[in-house]
């Protein structure tokens, strides 16, 4: 194979995220001695853990053209099923699946909805968004549900040495879907939707199959951080998780997915949402305030969204 | 009279490691109709998008009337007066005729302090311009409603609104039936005598004597030569087009009497009715018909690509059920799409991907896909039907319209079908390609496939097919045997109304 040599322009033009990440680093870095430690580091990765879980749908969504704005309501109605089928007395194991089932029903209404009604996903999620949240509210009464076996606070809190759980298992589901995204008839077929859908309907791809599965995964991811959510803080919320269709979406976009489908890729999206991580991250340690923080965040998102539409634009 | 309007000097355009034009001249005549022929990836579009400011010109010179020119987008080019009518069309389908005209410049008047829209005055003055078109369109129709025709004549009446010297068409008779390109060539004629320059690009060189001029001829990117109209037989401009002397192929000599495909009262709605057909296995069957006829319809439906009322497929006698296209794969039938860019290819990914695409379920081994081998089927491909490409990882978007169809074909021959449906083939692309689908075309049916042709150009069908069938407003006027057959036969029964034997 003939391979062009990269020149230093095109090298940083590619690498321009990881770059930014890095010096982003070593500023944070020199500006507080408490950044570059093992446990500060780890920490950040933990936090960004269970929403990153949610990013891989997310970013399959984005990646097929669509967008799903109801992934924090099926956190949130995720984990209050999950407390309160605990709560009735379903031991742990039979209760975690279910409540796994319940979100793949949920994207099984969206992406059918979507599919087959051939609807913008905007329009049909952002009804499922304000149905779903309420639905998690009306059935706890706005209240958090806890008094359930603390037994199950292990799946969230527990470590192998000094790893997290909650680090191993979003390593591991992105080792899968990374893999399956790359190295399957179904990831491709996800790519060649968002890429140009006609052209994939004609090829053979069942493309309103494979959309409406792509929603159900999403979801049934969306169940497993519930899971993972309740677990951590021992109770099911209805008002957690909330704006973390923007958060998916920003770490998605970050990581150089295309809003307009075909092109992204999951290990783009685990940058992108350690990006945001560790900028709040070193606002914290550098003690800026929170209001500040959030101007910074969104002007960083800005700036990377920029970036990218550059890197984009001068491919070859 | 050695008046230039337009000259182009030594313009070189790369992409990326490709170098797409080189040294590009062309010299045009205030008044004169200049045509521009090539093969494929000869450097026509890009020479024209870089004229017409659609791509930056770094190296070489634009003199427009003596001024040297640095156009930064299509639109300060149109504001020179130099325009481009592509094959697709810049028109917005859900606003009017005359918003479309003076989109981006739309007229405005003073109201108080601030300014306001004067459609009286947008509507008038683009009356005026459809007018001097001699056009029945009025300015207030919806764009969308309108014929491909009709669309064409709105983009010419938009090149019009700015003081316009030099019109460059791409492909403008590629999509109009016969008296449309009558037409066509009226306005062309009107437009010249008012002083206006016209660069005709076009692959249909039998049309050129009757319009051009003048004819310049790209090869690979370079300026082969300018030549009077007069002295350029259509077997010299081919012969400096590809460089060599081309045979023309001879009809499939493979037809069998097995029978392969069996339609059978076939119908959709006012689109098309009762249409029966069978294929044979190695035959070549054209489908000739004017636009509109139902065609392209049938063929989607018949793939599973639309939904039919009714009607029944036997595929070596065994009646199969076709509801989507994954249905009609899995019985062996394959379709290269007419509109490649839409239908046919994913623009931004790469050859492999996009062959591979038809064939997914194929190349997965037990849980990973065989990427290698997509890649070495890819190859094969590049080599027998002579894709030119850097390599399979290049982007389809990158290639010409001629190699971007060929990876059409590739992605259907690829699933090895018994029967491929072909809509327009060779729509669009140079004469040397057109002839290496035609053999291609050949040996397939020499291989035992049966072909379904669509085709507007009577030439053509006429020239590959075994059997033709015509169709006319939704229904089959004609079956015959391609044996002494005229254009002048096949327009006969393209335009009748009923089946007569």
């Amino acid at each position: 194979m003939k391979r062009r040599q990269m020149t230093a322009k095109e090298f940083v033009i590619r690498y321009i995220m990881y770059l930014v990440l890095i010096v982003m680093c070593v500023v944070l870095a020199i500006a507080n001695d408490k950044f570059l430690t093992a446990d500060n580091l780890l920490s950040i990765v933990k936090q960004i853990s269970i929403q990153s879980i949610v990013a891989i749908g997310m970013t399959m969504i984005i990646i097929t053209g669509n967008i799903d704005l109801s992934v924090g309501s099926i956190v949130a109605f995720s984990s209050v099923s999950a407390a309160m089928m605990m709560n009735a007395g379903i031991p742990v194991v039979p209760a975690m699946i279910l409540t796994i089932l319940i979100g793949g029903v949920l994207g099984l209404i969206s992406g059918g909805v979507t599919a087959k009604l051939k609807l913008h996903s905007f329009l049909v999620t952002l009804a499922l968004m304000q149905t779903i949240r309420g639905l998690a509210q009306t059935m706890t009464g706005g209240y958090p549900i806890s008094g359930f076996d603390s037994s199950f606070g292990k799946i969230a809190s527990g470590t192998i040495g000094p790893i997290p759980y909650l680090v191993i298992y979003m390593v591991i589901f992105y080792a899968v879907f990374i893999y399956i995204m790359k190295y399957t008839a179904f990831g491709r077929s996800v790519y060649a939707i968002g890429g140009n859908e006609e052209s994939a309907r004609l090829s053979g791809i069942h493309v309103e199959w494979i959309k409406t599965i792509v929603f159900v995964i999403s979801s049934m991811l969306c169940g497993v951080a519930g899971l993972l959510l309740t677990a951590k803080v021992r109770s099911g919320d209805p008002t957690c998780a909330n704006g973390w269709e923007m958060d998916t979406i920003a770490g998605a976009i970050i990581g150089g997915t295309n809003m307009m489908g075909g092109e992204g890729k999951l290990g783009g999206t685990i940058i992108g949402l350690l990006f945001v991580g560790i900028l709040s991250n070193g606002m914290v340690l550098i003690g800026v305030n929170a209001y500040m923080q959030s101007v910074i965040k969104g002007l960083v998102i800005f700036l990377a969204v920029i970036l990218n539409s550059i890197q984009k634009r001068s491919k070859v | 009279m050695n008046d230039t309007i337009l000259k182009v000097c030594d313009v070189t355009k790369k992409f990326g490691g490709i170098t797409a034009l080189e040294n590009a001249c062309l010299e045009v005549k205030k008044g004169e109709i200049h045509a521009l022929v090539g093969a494929n990836g000869a450097g026509k579009s890009t020479l024209i998008k870089i004229v017409t400011g659609a791509y930056s010109n770094e190296e070489g010179k634009i003199f427009l009337e003596g001024k040297e020119l640095h156009i930064k987008s299509t639109f300060a080019a149109r504001a020179l007066g130099i325009s481009a009518v592509y094959q697709e069309f810049s028109l917005i389908n859900t606003v009017s005729v005359a918003e479309n005209i003076y989109m981006g410049k739309l007229l405005k008047k003073k109201l108080g302090p601030l300014q306001k829209v004067d459609w009286k005055k947008i509507n008038s003055e683009a009356q005026k311009i459809l007018d001097l078109l001699e056009s029945d369109i009025t300015p207030e129709t919806l764009v969308g409603e309108l014929s491909v025709a009709q669309k064409q004549m709105i983009e010419i009446a938009k090149a019009l609104s700015n003081d316009l010297k030099v019109l460059i068409m791409d492909e403008p008779t590629a999509s109009l039936s016969d008296n449309d390109i009558e037409s066509m060539f009226g306005i062309i004629r009107d437009l010249k005598k008012k002083g206006i320059s016209i660069i005709y690009v076009s692959h249909r060189l039998e049309e050129l004597p009757a319009i051009c001029d003048r004819i310049s001829i790209y090869r690979d990117g370079r300026y082969i030569k300018t030549l009077d109209i007069k002295e350029a037989s259509k077997p010299i401009i081919i012969e400096n087009m590809v460089g060599k002397n081309m045979t023309s192929t001879k009809q499939s000599a493979s037809v069998t009497n097995q029978v392969l495909l069996d339609v059978k009262h076939f119908s959709s709605g006012k689109k098309f009715q009762n249409i029966n057909l069978t294929l044979h296995k190695g035959e070549i069957l054209g489908i000739a018909g004017l636009a509109g006829a139902g065609r392209t319809e049938f063929v989607r439906a018949l793939f599973g690509a639309d939904r039919k009322d009714g009607g029944i497929v036997l595929v070596e006698g065994k009646e199969i059920h076709i509801k989507s296209p994954a249905d009609a794969k899995r019985a062996g039938i394959g379709f290269v799409t007419e509109d490649r860019k839409e239908e046919g290819l994913i623009l931004n990914m790469n050859l492999h991907t996009n062959v591979g695409m038809t064939i997914l379920n194929r190349l997965m081994r037990r849980f990973r896909l065989d990427l290698r081998k997509e890649e070495e089927l890819t190859d094969e491909y590049i080599q027998t039907l002579s894709i030119k490409c850097r390599d399979s990882r290049q982007t389809v978007k990158d290639l010409s319209g001629g190699n971007q169809q060929k990876v059409v074909i590739a992605k259907w021959l690829v699933t090895e079908p018994k029967i491929l449906i072909m809509d327009e083939p060779t729509r669009g692309i140079d004469v040397a390609s057109k002839n290496q689908i035609y053999s291609l075309m050949n040996e397939l049916a020499a291989q035992g496939i049966g072909i379904i042709m669509i085709s507007s150009e009577l030439p053509e069908i006429l020239q590959v097919s075994n059997r033709i069938i015509v169709f006319a407003s939704g229904k089959v006027t004609g079956k015959l045997e391609n044996k002494d057959l005229t254009q002048e036969t096949l327009l006969d029964y393209a335009t009748r109304l009923e089946e007569r034997t």
